[in-house]
């Protein structure tokens, strides 16, 4: 199927996010849209995949005009498309999620849909329990059973936003995997939107770059990924070195920790932080990294195994008195479960600055989200609400919003979605919070990011971890041994 | 809805530099809120043509629908000043309601909670003024007010605490607990006022408790013998303390969060399961204390089989309709208040008049109506004039700065 996007122009307000873009895809080919944050990338998406519509322009399938008013128009046109944040209902099962949307009457062939769900898994090789909740899978396999149920209704272009996000090595390999049968064997179209040069490089034919709103080129694939970059950014950037710092006392002890959730036995994991380390933890998607952290916060109450902090036991208390302890969390879905869609930035710094005072101080906190806004170069003012900024400035701004000195910082996943540039400037400002002695431990699915950054490593396997304190050891390959099971 | 911006200190300017981009943010925000005060009147009106079309189309002259409506709520200062005793309980229910759905809390149960301040009040009348006074307690006059209302206000409050524990520790949603315990309350009620119950007078028939003592009745103005300038101060008091609440205090900001995501509001330390059973139970005093209003009020003085009367799902609808704007709130219930006294009039009016050929029943489509018109008033707003501050997804502040 060939789809052309002519002369398409979306602004938002007096801004164009969208500026005159024509672009074509054509069937059996695997394109890349790439761009910094804020470049356009998911705009245009949204306008294919009939999410929101253009402000002029057309879309043209198969040579004829079309328009969309739902993403179901566009679905009916073979154009589907697969969220950052896969669009799911987690209260249901599996398979209530891939019957939902499917036509199909009043009452739906449950047996049908389970064997066509059983069929297309068993094609790709997901291992996914139709009966199991949404809300209990990952990011990767809520992403599977999304390409299946796209699939299943048909779609012959599909728009992946930032894939390979929070999904695992595996996981990724065995999407590429899919994507590139569905391309070469099937004859879709598949359009990847990513900041990961590595992946655009591995898996694309041809990638489209956008630049504040314009379409800069077209680039035929293989070439250099500084190519890429150049075009993206104008100019090329590395990952940076991190200095050496002397280590402090314990602030975190966890000893012999052990939960069961329902879909996985963590046992007897310990650990020891000191002030200024840096706790890299890698692993599968839900292999107990996620539960670890949560553990530590007091989001989580172990079932077995004690937590200190600083010193002070703190096993069972609630997550206020970890705060107040001096530590912190940094969730990874961003507006789910950090910041508060709908309110500005001036209102987070309200909320969240510590007073004794029962009234707020507006214009204090309107002054530190201008001086924080500034530090950490958030393109945003005080007064827009939050989710009209772009996800990397979401994430310098919940980052401007932690307190100072704080004893233990928890991530996850911080640079996710990010681009490069983005993510160098969230471990800046990471790297300065070490400096100052807090201790840090954060989720990634991204190898070379622990690899670059951690002063010590685990990894997580089914609930079991591995400690890997040998610098020798810290290469991408071993620890992909480690994540896939390989002591 | 976001109607706090313009009355923060915030929008002071801090730099006369900013003067510009401030006064377009407050004119920005002053339209996204006028849609918001104009719709309950658009709905009016709209659901007024509709009655007198019907009126019309049933050969009645419309103008005597709007007389009655008129002569039973403003024609003559005593009408007035009965309209505002009516308005009263609905006023400050709704400011307590402002509290709980601002969390995004659907307090539901608020009827019950108006009948246990009800039945609070009864208790103080009975504890203190009916008797041998508890403990020998000779409170005297504004005494004995004064812990009728303590007792309404607590006992709304324990019994909206009560949703919220169901809620925080019990994995209750506050619509089923409330909703049961509006059951129970109304239950409670009847048992206490009806068969020989305990607070039925002996030998009485009526479902309702003997007239208060002259020393616990409220006092009256000397003109206007229904409205009382106590229930006035304290209805303006909880005014003032639900303005304080929501536009000066943390705690009001902090309920505006959990409103909007309560788990990041919870990630980002703020204590909810404290707050939602604080809200609640604060709401509840309130409710409670118009509970009191419809038993004290002057003219009343006793504990009917139906204390409420209503009033509690009536605030939920005014409390919607104004967007849970406590700026708003006097306005929409003021109006609801005047429906609700008219319709009486309209009714009465309608069942004595015999040129009217009409039922009576077709009165009481007039506040549904009207519901549904302010409804359909906001869905036309969001559809033609989408408010600015509610469009997801821009990149509008990232693409500015490149």
């Amino acid at each position: 199927m060939r789809v052309e996007l002519q002369h398409i122009s979306k602004s938002f307000g007096r801004v164009w996010a969208n500026q005159d873009l024509s672009l074509t895809f054509e069937g059996g080919q695997i394109y890349a849209i790439l761009g910094e944050n804020g470049a356009g990338k998911s705009t245009l998406m949204k306008i294919l995949s009939g999410f929101q519509s253009a402000d002029s322009g057309q879309i043209v399938v198969d040579g004829q005009a079309v328009s969309f008013e739902a993403p179901t128009d566009a679905i009916e046109h073979g154009i589907g498309m697969l969220y950052q944040d896969p669009l799911d209902f987690p209260p249901f099962t599996v398979l209530e999620n891939f019957i939902a949307g499917r036509p199909g009457g009043f009452f739906p062939d449950r047996q049908a849909a389970r064997g066509i769900l059983l069929d297309l898994a068993q094609r790709f090789g997901f291992d996914l329990d139709p009966d199991a909740y949404v809300d209990s899978l990952t990011i990767g396999e809520r992403q599977q059973l999304e390409i299946m149920r796209l699939l299943s209704l048909n779609v012959r272009v599909l728009i992946l936003d930032e894939p390979t996000t929070g999904i695992s090595a595996e996981q990724k390999a065995q999407l590429f995997d899919v994507l590139k049968s569905l391309a070469h064997d099937d004859g879709l179209t598949v359009i990847l939107v990513s900041h990961k040069l590595e992946d655009v490089i591995e898996l694309c034919s041809s990638a489209f770059v956008l630049r504040q709103g314009r379409l800069v080129g077209q680039q035929q694939i293989p070439c250099d990924i500084s190519t890429l970059v150049a075009m993206m950014f104008g100019k090329i950037v590395a990952r940076q070195e991190r200095p050496m710092s002397d280590l402090g006392d314990c602030v975190l002890h966890a000893e012999r920790i052990s939960l069961e959730t329902r879909r996985l036995v963590v046992e007897d994991v310990s650990l020891d932080v000191r002030a200024g380390e840096v706790i890299g933890l890698a692993g599968l998607d839900g292999s107990g990294q996620n539960e670890l952290v949560r553990v530590c916060c007091g989001l989580l109450r172990p079932d077995r195994g004690a937590v200190h902090i600083g010193g002070r036991e703190m096993t069972g208390q609630p997550y206020h008195r970890f705060v107040k302890h001096g530590v912190a969390f940094l969730p990874a879905g961003r507006l789910e479960e950090g910041l508060i869609g709908g309110m500005t930035l001036t209102e987070h710094f309200a909320l969240t600055l510590p007073s004794r005072a029962p009234w707020v101080n507006w214009i204090r906190a309107r002054r530190t989200a201008g001086e924080r806004i500034e530090r950490f170069n958030v393109k945003g003012r005080p007064g827009s609400p939050i989710q009209t900024l772009s996800g990397g400035n979401q994430q310098r701004f919940a980052l401007s919003l932690l307190p100072s000195n704080l004893r233990l910082l928890l991530l996850e996943h911080p640079t996710r979605g990010l681009d490069v540039e983005s993510a160098m400037y969230i471990w800046e400002q990471l790297l300065r919070r070490r400096e100052e002695g807090t201790a840090i431990i954060f989720i990634s699915a991204e190898l070379d990011e622990i690899v670059a950054y951690s002063d010590r490593i685990l990894v997580f396997f089914g609930g079991r971890v591995t400690l890997v304190d040998d610098r020798a050891d810290m290469t991408a390959d071993r620890l992909g041994e480690l994540i896939g099971g390989r002591m | 809805m976001s109607t706090t911006e313009q009355s923060s200190p915030a929008s002071h300017p801090a730099k006369p530099a900013m003067n510009g981009a401030q006064g377009r943010m407050l004119w920005r925000s002053f339209l996204d809120l006028l849609p918001a005060m104009l719709a309950p009147f658009f709905g009016i009106a709209a659901a007024l043509g509709i009655i007198f079309g019907i009126l019309a189309w049933q050969g009645a002259d419309p103008q005597i629908a709007w007389d009655y409506l008129y002569q039973g709520t403003l024609a003559d200062a005593a009408k007035r000043a009965d309209l505002v005793a009516y308005w009263m309980p609905l006023a400050i229910t709704s400011f307590g309601l402002v509290l709980t759905y601002t969390a995004g809390l659907w307090n539901i149960g608020v009827e019950g909670q108006i009948v246990m301040g009800a039945i609070g009040a009864t208790w103080g009348v009975r504890l203190f003024a009916e008797g041998e006074p508890l403990l020998g307690l000779n409170l005297g006059h504004t005494g004995i007010l004064f812990m009728c209302f303590v007792l309404a206000a607590a006992s709304g409050a324990l019994w909206a605490a009560l949703v919220g524990f169901l809620k925080t520790r019990g994995g209750v949603n506050e619509i089923f607990g409330g909703v049961a315990l509006n059951f129970i309350a109304q239950t409670f009620n009847m048992y206490l006022v009806s068969n020989g119950g305990p607070w039925q007078p002996a030998g009485s028939r009526a479902t309702e408790t003997a007239r208060f003592p002259e020393i616990a009745r409220l006092d009256a103005f000397a003109e206007y013998r229904r409205l009382s300038p106590a229930t006035i101060y304290i209805t303006v008091g909880a005014m003032v303390l639900v303005f304080l609440i929501m536009y000066v205090s943390r705690w009001g900001l902090q309920l505006r969060a959990m409103g909007k995501n309560q788990r990041s509001a919870f990630l980002l330390g703020v204590r909810t399961e404290r707050n939602i059973v604080l809200s609640l139970a604060i709401c509840g005093a309130l409710a409670g204390i118009g509970g009191a209003y419809r038993v004290m009020t002057p003219d009343v003085s006793k504990l009917t089989a139906t204390p409420s009367g209503g009033v509690g799902f009536l605030a939920i609808l005014v409390v919607l309709l104004a967007s849970m704007s406590a700026v708003l709130v006097p306005f929409v219930s003021f109006v609801f208040a005047m429906l609700s006294k008219g319709g009486q009039r309209i009714e009465s009016g309608f069942q004595w008049d015999h040129d009217l050929l009409l039922d009576r029943s077709l009165v009481r489509v007039l506040q549904s109506t009207i519901v549904l018109m302010v409804v359909l008033a906001f869905g036309v707003r969001n559809r033609f004039f989408p408010p600015h501050r509610a469009q997801p997804d821009t990149d509008e502040d990232e693409v500015a700065r490149t």
